[in-house]
């Protein structure tokens, strides 16, 4: 391969979609060819707020040309909230909710995953339509489970806690069920409809278990299941505002902290008027963050952010990476979850140190991979990284390294593209149209980086790789999978790099430099209210993010801290107009 | 002699091995024809067809190895259209036809919402989040099951060979199959699923060995179940905002669908569709995607969906827009965008993926040229559109954009087939020639400067 080749394989590597021109307004744009893309406040203007904001996200008073909105805090009537929408259950918000309302296991394997949208899926599942496919599915699921519980005297009778003969029992059940089903109580026609149903199968089968089971289905298969209203009330005080009801803010509040259906105690507080109060509220989001059932969520949370299915489909060239099998790839998603898991609920350490952690969760292969001991048995275990090694912190774990980069070789620019888009919520411009990647022959570039360093001269280029090379690079000593080299085709590489000023030689320079960045901290407390709501901020909503961001940072940047500020915001209440 | 009249709109259960319940349709048989066997006796028209078959990342940037030589009947397959020699009569050609739209260039969404639906794509709301954007209108294969849809048990179908599609991007470019925005339809990649899905057992409620009477029963309450679904539907309807209705509506639509075939099925075992085989697992590794061996199982699956009336429209998405797929099986070693991107030096690498493109499709094609249907093959029936996101996917251009059309639309489309070289018109008039031969009325199609009226009568019978 002919390094003229090479360098074009390096100049395209982050053309990801190719999706856009320098027309496009998107970000900071000046049209002009060579022209950095930030616009005239220059580099390290990339607050949180997009060009033109200042690194913590501060707009200067009456906003900016890019932000025009955004600089009048506390003008009435001048925050608006995404509007109000359904939710549909994601895959694994079904699952965890079967398993509560029903104690079984339900096989999501033939529903689409749908999404993500803006980086999220939970975005994607508030926009999406329904696919007429997971539609049969659910239908089909709805029986399936139905079926399996009620064929089981001892589960049918846990769940039922009567006898189905006794009507009482049958229509007591009809909505005591239906209301966790649908997670608030069945209104009077629905009470009406599905009584209705209830004798209708009775007589037709002359089954009463067979006609709970048949109830059971058509509750599973309603849309007052498969969707979350998030819809409210219209609010006396603003127009433009809708306030959750409390079973709705049950819901919300319910599928942030534990990604499943309200428990009865969090019904129950709803029921009673308890969530009406700032502390009644507190209450609920406290218990729910206490729980051992808040670290599983957050698997759901982070495998949306840092979009670790990828690992479930890793794809890598056997000839370049053999390692690379399919439990590799599964093996590096759970490190990554469990670090985290560990990092933010186990221990409720502060959150930036997630870039520079140098312990983490290996199992056998992974251990190979890292160059560290193998733990006893199958499992998973801690384990403490070199202090003289390279490796340390979110960024030097496999998943990270092996999804954002290529079949054959690594990618400092989609490494450092991702770190710039997701970690720091700043746009990276779309290519312009017709870029020729073809470069002048090299003569004796060896490493990635030499070969990188011919577009960053470019000026045409440059604007562009300049975000994001400099970042990707210091992790150049992590291949295509992750695993730790010194040499890149034979030459010693040089790991050194540069993020908005701040210079470091190797990948732990990098974590040192991300974990200091109020961007990654502020981004992060926006990805979150984004997941919590499954919607975008509006742009004159900086000042909430702004105060959130405050907010996580005199809570030495707790993670479960965060999520209460958020569950208790005045924001998590309430929501835009009806779109 | 009286010949017995079979209604073309039966749907009969007969069991596979196992016992496990199938529910298929009859293929064409000589007694549902009229007398001169070109029309059903019943309805009085033979089903028509319509597919689109997706490639991702264009033809390559040397379009005279696409461009055919000669024109019309007598035109010769290039070199990248090799493979379609065989099928030539039943393939028609278009070039130099630009896939225009208003909206700034934006590569692959561009080409992808043209080609497949004739319009805009929209850019939606992204501050600083990842970009997103999403098809205005639906796809072209829609339209037709708009039109058609319901005349069948399924009113399409939506298959994909590779799964290395751009997510990051919005719905646009994510998928084939929109209904709209913000609705997509999304594709199969196991056919095993596919079959399970087409040929599944009355599904709900017999999922229990019963007597008869029993499952009759219980196929009776999933009816009063789903009638009970819609009215929680409806109920909701009326709570939630505009584009939620829109999604309500679609949900709506889907359990009339369910509702639709439950009620066509007799009580009592009859004649079956041949007996359907389901496929098995196909083994591919995540750095090998087993494409061939999938499109050979969708062209079998495809073949049976067709002759049993099970849909009339479907889109396979060979690989996604913009999509990555390591075509190992020509010696890449780089996903198929990122190749596309790599200069001149990796374009003989991208045209031995358009090659293979070309043959496996080739070889899908002459499965339903050699089932019979009717008087004829399943492609007398059929108008398939094979097409990409761009023309050079290197350039992401939109002109000059590759179309071969498979099919003689049951004599809508020229037969033997064409190449006809366009001198720039909007490719929206293929589109409308196309979904006209399947028997959508429609009277146009884009918008602004991009609206067609006419089709592109080079084509047309």
């Amino acid at each position: 391969m002919t390094s003229k080749r090479i360098a074009i394989l390096a100049s395209a590597a982050w053309l990801i979609a190719c999706s856009g021109d320098i027309e496009r307004p998107r970000g900071a744009r000046n049209g002009a060819p060579g022209s950095t893309p930030w616009g005239v406040n220059g580099p390290g203007s990339f607050g949180p707020n997009g060009p033109g904001s200042g690194p913590n996200g501060a707009v200067p008073p009456g906003g900016s040309a890019m932000n025009p909105g955004a600089g009048a805090p506390g003008a009435p009537g001048a925050v608006k909230q995404p509007g109000a929408t359904l939710r549909r259950l994601t895959l694994k918000q079904y699952q965890n909710s079967v398993r509560d309302l029903l104690g079984v296991e339900a096989d999501v394997s033939k529903l689409s995953p749908l999404g993500p949208l803006n980086g999220l899926h939970a975005i994607a599942a508030s926009a999406l339509a329904m696919p007429e496919k997971d539609i049969e599915v659910f239908e089909g699921l709805a029986d399936k489970l139905g079926a399996q519980v009620f064929s089981d005297t001892a589960a049918r009778t846990k769940l039922v806690g009567c006898d189905a003969a006794q009507s009482a029992c049958a229509e007591g059940f009809v909505a005591s069920f239906g209301r966790r089903v649908f997670r608030r109580p069945l209104t009077d026609d629905e009470r009406t409809r599905y009584l209705a149903l209830l004798r209708t199968a009775t007589q037709m089968t002359g089954d009463a278990w067979l006609a709970l089971r048949v109830i059971t289905s058509a509750l599973l298969q309603s849309p007052s299941f498969l969707y979350r209203e998030e819809l409210g009330a219209p609010d006396p005080a603003d127009p433009a505002r809708r306030i959750l009801t409390p079973f709705e803010l049950a819901s919300r509040l319910s599928f942030f902290v534990w990604n499943t259906t309200p428990d009865p105690v969090l019904l129950d507080a709803a029921e009673a008027g308890m969530l009406a109060t700032d502390d009644g509220l507190r209450t609920q989001a406290e218990r729910l963050l206490a729980s051992a059932r808040a670290a599983d969520a957050i698997d759901e949370l982070f495998t949306d952010y840092l979009q670790l299915d990828a690992l479930d489909d890793l794809v890598k060239l056997p000839e370049v990476y053999p390692d690379a099998t399919p439990t590799l790839g599964l093996a590096m998603k759970t490190e990554t979850l469990r670090t985290l898991r560990t990092v933010f609920f186990e221990r409720k350490t502060d959150f930036r140190n997630v870039f520079t952690n140098t312990t983490t969760f290996v199992d056998a292969e992974l251990a190979e991979l890292y160059g560290v001991r193998a733990p006893a048995g199958t499992g998973f275990s801690e384990v403490t990284l070199p202090a003289s090694g390279e490796r340390a912190g979110l960024l030097t774990q496999a998943s990270f390294l092996a999804t954002h980069a290529h079949p054959g070789r690594t990618s400092p620019t989609r490494r450092g593209k991702f770190i710039r888009e997701s970690m720091m919520c700043q746009s990276i411009p779309a290519p312009p149209p017709d870029v020729n990647t073809a470069l002048p022959e090299m003569t004796a570039s060896r490493t990635l980086r030499e070969k990188l360093e011919a577009h960053r001269a470019d000026p045409a280029c440059a604007g562009c790789h300049t975000l994001m090379d400099p970042i990707g690079l210091a992790l150049e000593r992590f291949d295509g999978i992750g695993k730790f080299r010194q040499t890149d085709n034979g030459a010693q590489i040089d790991a050194s790099g540069e993020l908005d000023g701040t210079r470091f030689s190797d990948a732990r320079g990098l974590g040192m430099a991300l974990s200091q960045n109020a961007n990654v901290t502020g981004c992060f407390t926006r990805t979150l209210l984004r997941y919590a709501r499954g919607a975008l901020e509006d742009p004159s909503e900086t000042p909430l993010i702004d105060a959130l961001s405050g907010e996580f940072a005199a809570a030495q940047y707790r993670m479960s801290d965060l999520m209460l500020k958020i569950s208790t915001q005045s924001a998590f209440r309430s929501m835009g107009a009806l779109p | 002699m009286k010949r017995i009249r079979i209604p073309r709109r039966t749907f009969l259960r007969g069991t596979l091995a196992g016992g496990i319940g199938v529910s298929i349709g009859l293929p064409l048989l000589e007694p549902m024809l009229n007398a001169n066997g070109t029309a059903l006796a019943q309805d009085g028209t033979l089903p028509r067809r319509f597919g689109v078959f997706f490639f991702g990342n264009g033809r390559g940037v040397e379009v005279a190895k696409w461009r055919p030589t000669g024109t019309g009947a007598g035109w010769t397959p290039s070199p990248l259209l090799a493979p379609l020699t065989e099928l030539k009569d039943y393939i028609s050609v278009v070039t130099g036809m630009n896939a225009r739209l208003d909206e700034s260039p934006q590569g692959h969404h561009r080409g992808s919402a043209a080609i497949l639906s004739g319009y805009e794509f929209v850019t939606q709301p992204a501050n600083n989040a990842p970009y997103r954007s999403t098809f205005q209108k639906p796809s072209v294969d829609q339209l037709v099951a708009a039109a058609v849809g319901s005349a069948t048990p399924f009113k399409s179908l939506e298959l994909a060979t590779s799964s290395r599609v751009i997510k990051g991007e919005g719905t646009t470019i994510q998928y084939i199959s929109h209904n709209g925005p913000d609705s997509p339809n999304p594709p199969e990649v196991e056919p095993g699923a596919v079959f399970d899905r087409l040929f599944a057992a009355g599904g709900g409620m017999t999922t229990q060995p019963t007597t008869p009477a029993v499952t009759d029963r219980l196929r009776e309450l999933r009816g009063s179940v789903l009638d009970t679904v819609l009215v929680d539907l409806d109920a909701m309807h009326k709570r939630v905002g505009a584009s939620d209705r829109v999604r309500l509506e679609q949900h709506t639509e889907s359990i009339r669908a369910i509702e639709r075939r439950l009620t066509t099925m007799p009580t009592a075992p009859a004649v079956q569709c041949d007996n359907p085989t389901r496929p098995g697992a196909i083994a591919g590794t995540s750095g090998k995607e087993p494409l061939a061996e999938r499109l050979d199982a969708f062209g079998d699956l495809l073949t049976l969906a067709m002759s049993c009336d099970l849909t009339r429209s479907f889109t396979i998405q060979w690989s996604g827009s913009a999509g990555g797929p390591v075509f190992w099986q020509v010696g890449a070693t780089r996903a198929h965008h990122d190749l596309s991107h790599d200069g001149a030096g990796a374009q003989d690498v991208i045209e031995k993926i358009t090659i293979f493109t070309m043959e496996e499709l080739a070889k899908m094609l002459v499965k339903f040229r050699d089932t019979p249907d009717g008087a004829g093959n399943l492609l007398d029936s059929l108008a398939l559109m094979a097409t990409s996101d761009t023309s050079d996917g290197e350039a992401h251009s939109v002109n000059d954009y590759p179309i071969v059309i498979a099919g003689k639309a049951g004599g809508a489309l020229k037969h033997p087939g064409v190449y006809y070289h366009s001198n720039g018109e909007h490719t929206n008039k293929v589109l409308l020639t196309l979904l006209r031969g399947v028997g959508v009325q429609i009277a146009e199609i884009g918008e602004g400067n991009n609206t067609e009226t006419e089709g592109a009568t080079a084509l047309e019978a």
